[in-house]
Formats: C-alpha cells, sequence, structure tokens
C-alpha cells in the first residue's frame, strides 16, 4: 500500500529539520508509537499500537533512520510484529524538506507492507483512511511541539489519544463523508 | 421417459400417514426453534480440555524457527504442538480427499494465509488463545503466487516442493470430449462466440464454524471423535488411514450440524491436531474455529477463470462447444472429487442442449491461498459449468441476432430423446426443458416484457430479461464411475419396525439442515404406511448407522432416498407374508393400501403394518425369521438430472451502475417432490446464495497473499432487506431410475440462478455490446462496462 502525502509545517526548514532529527520527539507525535532503545547507527527499538475497532495491534520491532542533511530528505525503514495479533507490518518511508519562504513543506512518500489479520480489511478502505489519519494527526502534534514556547512546553505536547475507538470511528467517518461527497457531487452534476 | 408436467402431486397417502407429496412440518424444527439442538460445541465432556490453532500471517515463507517456550510456560497451558512433534507421529502431513497431502502443522514452509502452524491445548479457551501470542515463529518470506497465471507461468516459485515428482505449479490437467471432432466441428462454423470470464473465489460461510472434540480413551483405546462432518464414515475411514488407528476403535459422531454447504466435506488439519493432542494426553480436547478461521483457512469454492467458445451454423444451431479452465486450487488439492474426475463433474458444461461435439480441457494450478475447489452446495464444479454454458447461449443469442429463449428452444433436447447420451459421457435421465421454460416465460409475460424493453429503453432507462435453463448432474454415483479414494459412492439405509409398529431408520448421511428427519421418514410412510410422525431418523454416529459416502452433491435423496425407499419395500414385502400368516390367507392374495394389507375382494378382512409389526414379535411365521428390519446399499444405475429455467428482471442505473431485481421467477423440476414445502425452502435458499454470488460476494487476495474477507465485513451476506421476493413454480419429470422418482433439490438454485442474475444485467447492456462482466458485478464494474461500452 503506497501513500503519498505532502503537508506545510509553519517553521523554518532548518527548524524542522532539526526536530525531524531528534526521534524520540517525531515518535511522540505518533500516535500508539513508543521508542524503547536506542541501539545506536540511527536504530531505534521500539512499538507502535493501532486499534481497529475490536482489533487491537502492537507492532514490535525497529526502525532504521538514514537522514542526509545535505539534501534535506531522509529514508526510514521499520519493521515489526504483531504477536498477540498474529500481524506483521513492515514500513518505507522517504521523506523530502522544502524551503516555502519561511514555512516548510514536507514530502512523504510511505510504502506499508501489512500482513496477517490487520491485511485483512479489505474493501471498505480502513487501513488507508486510518493511515491517512495518523499523519494529520502527526503533523498537527509536530505543528504544536514547533510552535511552543519553551522547550518544556514542547516536552509536553504529544499526539492525541487516537486510540481506540475514536480512531475507528474518524476512519469511518470520513470514508462515508467521501462517499456522500461523491453522492451529492453525482446529484449535482 | 416424460412427462407429466403441470400435474398437481398425486398423493397415495392420507395427511395422517405424511407420505410422499405432502408437506409434513420438519420433525428436527421443535428442537432447533427451542434452542435445543446439540452442535459440536455444545458437548462437553469430563476433564475437557481447549484447543486454539496459531495460523500463518503470511501467504509464501519458508520457517527458520518456532518457539515455544514461553507459550509453554503460562499457567493452564497443557501442551504446545507444533508439526516437529507431529512428525515424530508420522501425522504431520495426510492425505486429502482427492488424492493429494496437506499439511497438517506445518514444517517446512508456509503455503498460504491462515495455515496451521501450532496449537496450544489448555485448560480454558481463552487461555489457548491467549497462549497462541506467545509463540514465536520466524520466517523467511518467499514470493506469494495468488492466481493461476503467475502459478504457471515460467520461473514461478515451486510452491509444492514437498513432493519428490512436482517440478512446477500445475497440481492436475484434465480433459474429457473428443478434440478432432470438435475441432472439425470449430472448422465448419458459420460464426464462433467466445466468452471468457471469471467466476470468483467464494466461501460456503455456514453459520457455524468447523470444529471437533475428541476423546481418546488411553485405556481401552477408544477413539471418539465429535465433528462437524457431512460424510462421517469416510472420514472414520480416512482417520484409520492417517492415523494407523484400528476402524472399529474410531466412532465419529457429526452431531446436529449448522449448515455445510460443502465446507464440512474436507478433513481439516484442526480434527486431526485435537485428535493427536488427545491421543498424547490422554484427555478429551475441543477445538472450535472461530469466524475468521472459518473464513480464511477452510474449502473455498470456485475460482475458476474459464474460456467457452460456441461454434454455430447459420440457422443458429449449436454444432460444438470448447472450454478452457484454469483452476485455482490453492496450496493443496484438498477438496473431494469422484477420483476420475479431477475437474469434478464440469464437463455437464454442455448443458441442456443437443450438439454432437464437445471438447474440455481443465487445469489445476497450486497458489498461496487457502485449498479450495469445495463443491459450494453443487455437485463438484457443476454450478461453474452452468454459468459457463448459459452465459455463453445468451451471448451466442445475441450475436447472431435472436432473441435468447427461442435461441435455447431451438436447441435444447427433446423430450423425446431421452435417455440422452452427451458429448461428454454423461446419460441424461429425463427432462422437458422447454416445457419448463415456456412455464417460466409465462408467468413472467415474457412477449410483454420484451416490448417493455423496447420502450424503455426508447426513454434511457436499462431493463434487462436474462434467464438460465440449467441442468445439473447429482446423485453420485454408480460405482463404476464414482469413488473417493476408491470408495464407491453407493449409501445405505437400515430400518427397524418396533413392536408397537413405530420405526427407526438409520442412514449413511447426514444432514446439515436438510430436513432429512423428515423427509426421509415421508419416503418410509410412503412405502410402509407407517405415519411419518412415527419414524424417528437417526445419521451421523458412525457405530450406530451403516456405512453411506455422506450429504453432498445432492445425493441423500437420489441415493440414501432410493435406499430407503428399497429397504421399506423389502420390509412391505415381509410384513405380507406375516399379514397372510395371521389372516390366514395366501400372501398373493393379498392387497396393499398404504397402512394395511387385505384380502382381494374382502376389505373387512384386514391387518394394519402396526399389527404386523406386532406379530413380527409376538407370533411371527414358522418359516419367517422374527423381527421386521433390514439393510440395503444402494448403488444407484445413474445420476439424476434436475433442470428448471430461472428469469430474472432487472434495472439498471445507468448513472451509479448499480441494478435491483424487479422479478425472479424460479420453475424447478427436480422429479418428484417429497415435501413441497422443504423443497420450496431449498430453492429459496439457493436463489439467495445465488444472488449473493451475483452482486456482491468474493473473497480476494492482495498481491502479498493476504486474504480479503475474513470476516462478515468483507464477505458479505445477504439478508432478508436486500435479497428480491422470488416467484416458485414446478414441472414434474419424475427419473425413471430412481425407486420414487425423486431427482434431488438442494443444489439447483445455487447452480443455476447466477448465470440468470448476470444474463438480465448483460441483457440491459446487450443493446451497447456488452457482453461480459465478471462476478460479483458490484456497480463499479457495471459502471465501468457501460462507460467503456459507450466510449469505445
Amino acid at each position: 500500500m503506497k501513500i503519498t502525502n505532502e503537508f506545510e509545517v509553519k517553521s523554518p526548514i532548518d527548524v524542522v529539520w532539526d526536530a525531524f532529527q531528534d526521534v524520540p520527539t517525531v515518535a511522540e507525535c505518533l500516535p500508539g508509537a513508543s521508542i524503547s532503545e536506542d541501539k545506536g547507527g540511527n536504530v531505534y527499538a521500539g512499538a507502535v499500537e493501532v486499534k481497529l475497532g475490536p482489533m487491537s495491534s502492537k507492532f514490535e520491532g525497529e526502525a532504521k533512520i538514514s537522514p542526509d542533511q545535505p539534501t534535506r530528505s531522509g529514508h526510514i525503514e521499520g519493521k515489526g510484529v504483531d504477536r498477540s495479533g498474529g500481524s506483521r507490518g513492515q514500513v518505507d518511508v522517504d521523506y523530502r524538506l522544502a524551503d516555502a519562504g519561511g514555512s516548510t513543506r514536507v514530502f512523504v512518500d510511505a510504502d506499508i507492507k501489512l500482513t496477517g489479520a490487520i491485511a485483512q480489511f479489505g474493501r471498505t478502505g480502513l487501513v488507508e483512511e486510518i493511515s491517512k489519519r495518523l499523519i494529520d494527526e502527526f503533523v498537527y502534534c509536530l505543528h504544536a511541539k514547533l510552535a511552543a514556547e519553551t522547550p518544556q512546553e514542547a516536552a509536553e505536547i504529544k499526539a492525541g489519544e487516537v486510540k481506540g475507538f475514536s480512531l475507528f470511528l474518524a476512519g469511518l467517518t470520513s470514508w462515508i463523508g467521501k462517499f456522500f461527497k461523491r453522492l451529492f457531487k453525482r446529484g449535482g452534476e | 421417459m416424460t412427462t407429466t408436467a403441470d400435474q398437481s402431486p398425486h398423493l397415495h397417502t392420507p395427511p395422517e400417514i405424511g407420505g410422499v407429496g405432502h408437506s409434513v412440518r420438519r420433525h428436527e424444527d421443535d428442537r432447533f426453534i427451542q434452542g435445543a439442538g446439540n452442535y459440536v460445541d455444545d458437548v462437553e465432556l469430563p476433564g475437557m480440555l481447549h484447543m486454539a490453532i496459531l495460523r500463518s500471517p503470511v501467504a509464501h515463507a519458508k520457517i527458520l524457527s518456532i518457539d515455544t517456550s514461553e507459550a509453554a510456560a503460562v499457567d493452564g497451558v497443557v501442551a504446545v504442538v507444533t508439526g516437529e512433534l507431529m512428525a515424530e507421529h508420522n501425522l504431520a502431513w495426510m492425505p486429502t480427499l482427492s488424492g493429494d497431502t496437506q499439511a497438517v502443522l506445518a514444517t517446512d514452509k508456509v503455503r498460504f494465509q491462515g495455515q496451521e502452524v501450532a496449537a496450544v491445548v489448555a485448560t480454558d479457551p481463552y487461555v489457548a488463545r491467549d497462549a497462541l501470542g506467545l509463540i514465536f515463529v520466524d520466517y523467511e518470506e518467499l514470493p506469494a503466487i495468488t492466481s493461476p497465471q503467475q502459478s504457471l507461468a515460467e520461473g514461478a516459485v515451486l510452491i509444492r516442493d514437498d513432493k519428490e515428482d512436482q517440478t512446477d505449479n500445475l497440481a492436475y490437467e484434465w480433459e474429457s470430449g473428443d478434440k478432432a471432432v470438435t475441432d472439425q466441428a470449430f472448422a465448419e462454423a458459420a460464426k464462433i462466440v467466445t466468452l471468457e470470464t471469471h467466476y470468483p473465489r467464494s466461501h460456503p460461510s455456514p453459520l457455524e464454524t468447523c470444529g471437533a472434540v475428541a476423546d481418546v480413551n488411553p485405556a481401552s483405546g477408544q477413539v471418539t471423535i465429535y465433528m462437524t462432518s457431512q460424510a462421517p464414515h469416510a472420514h472414520r475411514t480416512v482417520f484409520a488411514l492417517v492415523a494407523g488407528l484400528p476402524e472399529q476403535n474410531i466412532r465419529i459422531i457429526s452431531p446436529d450440524i449448522g449448515g455445510g454447504f460443502g465446507n464440512k466435506v474436507p478433513v481439516y488439519p484442526g480434527y486431526v491436531i485435537a485428535t493427536a493432542a488427545s491421543l498424547l494426553i490422554g484427555k478429551p480436547v475441543k477445538w472450535v474455529e472461530s469466524r475468521t478461521e472459518n473464513l480464511i483457512s477452510t474449502g473455498f469454492a470456485r475460482d475458476y477463470h474459464m474460456k467457452g467458445e460456441l461454434a454455430l451454423n447459420n440457422e443458429g444451431r449449436i454444432l460444438g462447444l470448447r472450454t478452457e479452465i484454469w483452476s485455482d486450487q490453492g496450496a493443496f488439492f484438498a477438496d473431494a472429487q469422484p477420483t476420475k474426475f479431477k475437474a469434478g463433474l464440469f464437463h455437464i458444461v454442455t448443458g441442456s442442449y443437443d450438439y454432437p461435439a464437445a471438447h474440455v480441457v481443465a487445469r489445476g494450478a497450486y497458489t498461496n491461498k487457502a485449498p479450495g475447489g469445495v463443491a459450494y452446495r453443487c455437485s463438484f464444479r457443476v454450478t461453474e459449468a452452468s454459468y459457463m454454458i448459459e452465459r455463453l447461449v445468451q451471448n451466442a443469442a445475441y450475436e447472431i441476432g435472436m432473441d435468447p429463449a427461442e435461441f435455447r428452444a431451438l436447441n435444447f433436447i427433446k423430450p423425446e430423446q431421452f435417455p440422452y447420451h452427451s458429448p461428454t459421457g454423461f446419460v441424461y435421465d429425463s427432462g422437458d426443458y422447454e416445457g419448463a421454460m415456456r412455464k417460466a416465460l409465462g408467468i413472467v409475460d415474457y412477449e410483454s416484457l420484451r416490448k417493455e424493453q423496447v420502450t424503455a429503453r426508447a426513454e434511457g432507462r436499462l431493463l434487462g430479461i436474462g434467464m438460465a435453463s440449467f441442468t445439473e448432474v447429482v446423485g453420485a454415483g454408480n460405482s463404476q464411475e464414482y469413488d473417493i479414494l476408491g470408495l464407491k459412492m453407493f449409501d445405505s439405509a437400515e430400518l427397524r419396525v418396533h413392536p408397537t409398529g413405530k420405526a427407526i431408520l438409520k442412514l449413511g448421511v447426514k444432514s446439515q439442515g436438510q430436513g432429512h428427519e423428515t423427509t426421509f421418514a415421508q419416503i418410509v410412510a410412503e412405502e410402509l404406511g407407517i405415519p411419518a410422525g412415527d419414524i424417528k431418523v437417526l445419521e451421523g454416529d458412525t457405530d450406530n448407522t451403516p456405512y453411506g459416502l455422506g450429504t453432498y452433491a445432492s445425493r441423500s435423496t437420489p441415493v440414501a432416498g432410493a435406499a430407503t425407499a428399497i429397504i421399506s419395500r423389502t420390509l412391505r414385502e415381509k410384513a405380507r407374508k406375516i399379514a397372510a400368516h395371521l389372516l390366514e390367507a395366501s400372501a398373493a392374495d393379498l392387497d396393499w393400501e398404504p397402512g394395511k394389507f387385505f384380502v382381494k375382494g374382502s376389505p373387512d378382512q384386514s391387518v394394519t403394518i402396526q399389527d404386523v409389526a406386532f406379530a413380527a414379535y409376538t407370533n411371527p411365521p414358522p418359516e419367517e425369521e422374527p423381527g421386521l428390519e433390514g439393510v440395503h446399499y444402494y448403488d444407484p444405475p445413474n445420476m439424476t438430472y434436475p433442470f428448471g429455467t430461472y428469469v430474472v428482471v432487472v434495472e439498471v442505473d445507468a448513472e451509479t451502475g448499480e441494478w435491483k431485481v424487479d422479478r425472479m421467477i424460479a420453475v424447478d423440476d427436480c422429479g418428484v417432490r417429497i415435501n413441497p414445502m422443504i423443497v420450496d425452502g431449498q430453492i429459496m435458499g439457493g436463489l439467495t446464495e445465488g444472488f449473493a454470488a451475483a452482486t456482491n460476494q468474493f473473497i480476494t487476495f492482495d498481491d502479498d497473499g493476504n486474504c480479503i474477507g475474513s470476516s462478515f465485513m468483507d464477505y458479505l451476506v445477504p439478508t432478508a432487506w436486500e435479497t428480491p421476493r422470488f416467484e416458485l413454480d414446478e414441472t414434474v419429470t419424475p427419473s425413471p431410475h430412481h425407486p420414487i422418482g425423486a431427482k434431488g433439490v438442494g443444489e439447483s438454485a445455487t447452480v443455476g440462478s447466477p448465470a440468470a442474475y448476470v444474463n438480465a444485467v448483460i441483457d440491459a447492456l446487450a443493446h451497447l455490446g456488452v457482453r461480459n462482466i465478471d462476478m460479483p458485478l458490484l456497480p463499479d464494474r457495471v459502471w465501468s462496462a457501460i462507460q467503456d461500452a459507450e466510449g469505445g
């Protein structure tokens, strides 16, 4: 599953770049993510917890981050196994920062490969919706952190409680919303 | 051998006896509607343990290691079973009902998502399930193959590297008919009509999932297995062969079964693991699947990629048929097939039509998907065959500019041609195809509808009239041609009349909801005059019923029903001798009417069947063996060939691609109807399943082999809300070789209806040039077909 996303952060490119190098901070902005160990060499052990309706998955594994300072871009490779739920996940992310006149545009290309129970929700497109919601939440949190006036304030900002039923509902609402948009668009033609 | 079409059933028995033709209320429903059925999951035995199965999350991977230590340490866990442990007992692999092998627990590789990798046995079902999360399996992933095209392509990864002689992914190649004659017919054709389509993978999805309670007594060696089995006797023999256990010590009990539809024919690894676990631990072990486990790992159906061609002459007569099939079998060829016929009875694809030439080639491919190909409510691939020919003839009619009904009428096998020898080797027993079609067309007022269609098109509305005039081949089957693993496909009935005139009938088949306890009692009532309500029907206990091959392929009525009628007649002849003894008359001088014998010409000198039964135990004739019981094993002389015509009227919304059924008319001819109410119920159920297939039901896989359709959120089962209203009618053409003229009806509607629904949608779009949309006809597919046709 390929997800392409683009968003703008209202901070200068160097500030955003530095924030991206602070892996624990980045993790704080990803709902359900946690870092358990810095293994050195830009390799981190940790977990990502996702709840999808009645299904809860905790992917435990490692991520390797390869930043490229001159081009303000980077590559993240992660993989995790959810043993109790019988799912596996693998993610390859390419990101790139671009100066946008005092703001920064961030381009993300993610290739997510899920296998097992979590990949079996097919037709409804819920997994795609939820991935997009996760990115929205990430951007929102990152904004807040970068806009914080003191480092202490920034440290207190974490990704919202997007776990559990709310995430499922958000995905569902967004999906239903699209359906109605399509419907009205058709009606209006 | 025809035909008594249009006649209401002639009843030989009064309602209080309730023989053939009476809509007797289902005896079994007393317990079902009170929630007092007894299913496998209801079985509780002292000291019983619970088993859960760890399944592969990936479709294709080498197993590098399995670490069970954490799971084994959990409080309440009694044992963790792996393939390695099973291999020590020579049980890591088992034979399948189609002569292949299947992994019980994976040792080398996993070959589909959902494959059994390990099992936990614990004192509590939740502990067992939770402990699965503590088993760590290290997989090295391999490319997943998810279609026959990929599987049979040059250089594809070998899926079955466990099999010594297997060098590619071909499971089998099979053909039927005469290629040379058929090629000649095509060379002489004025027109050739081609259809390529995919019959998607579907799942029988019975309400009750599969499961077993295995109880091995370590002292006596007695093995009792309660299991969801449509074929308990065949399964007992397989268990004896797989586990090397003495067959007299194995008792399979199939209690009430909550729907089977072919899903409960194969032997699943779970049954074997539970039995092995009980054997090793010495306590009863229960295993019951979850819904998702049932949907992702047990017997799929269909998944046929088909190409069909019809050769036509200038007058619209069919000269010949050619079909080529690529079957997606999944990782193991595990469905039951008659040994001789690798593609099941797909060669019935010539359908209801008369032409001399046909040739069928079928190739089965191994893929990284769950083992599939079970006969989902059909007689071994008859559904795919019926779908192919009925779609083809409809398209052929468009191509030569004939009305689809008149094209069928021109090409139908005529009533006087029966018994009809088909070009692929079947001998059709009886039929009046045009009679059934004309009746259906009359009900729907076909001529007016065609006029209305013209008007509707002028107004921009898309009205479609589709039909299917299907022929099935059911009731496998005669022992010369039909066997499974060498076991001939006969079936049996054992009847014992008690001293008070009540009776018990024991059968080798097994009801999963079809109403056997009622209909088989009615056959005895018809033949012996004992009220149907006085007859208990026992099935599904191998220690207490005669041997039989089970219930699937619409074979219960054609085979076990025939055995029941014959043993009833045999007992009636014995009863006649006892009656003669009681009436002090000669047996030849007695007349029979249902329920009593009387002296010819003296109706007042009579004895009832109940009097006779009592005498059989209290006052038998000196020259006769006491008692009134017997068993009959019935080897059918031929298959039976139910048929019918279904007509569907739809309206398609050109803007959205959505379509709705305005009318659905089903005229079925299943020969003599034993219980018309149950027959109607069977037909409505099948029409609903056909509707599901045509509208929205399929299981797909992504490129990594993830099974999309693992819950009822993605695999949609229609409710009463979506299901259209059905209008049912009948014609009656008895089977000439069946003792009561019945043909079997459990599957006709699933077999015949998908093509009727699809043909209706195609008919609505035919003027645009649309000739195919693959099932299910989701609105986006229909919409795209309209766009492509209009754009092109």
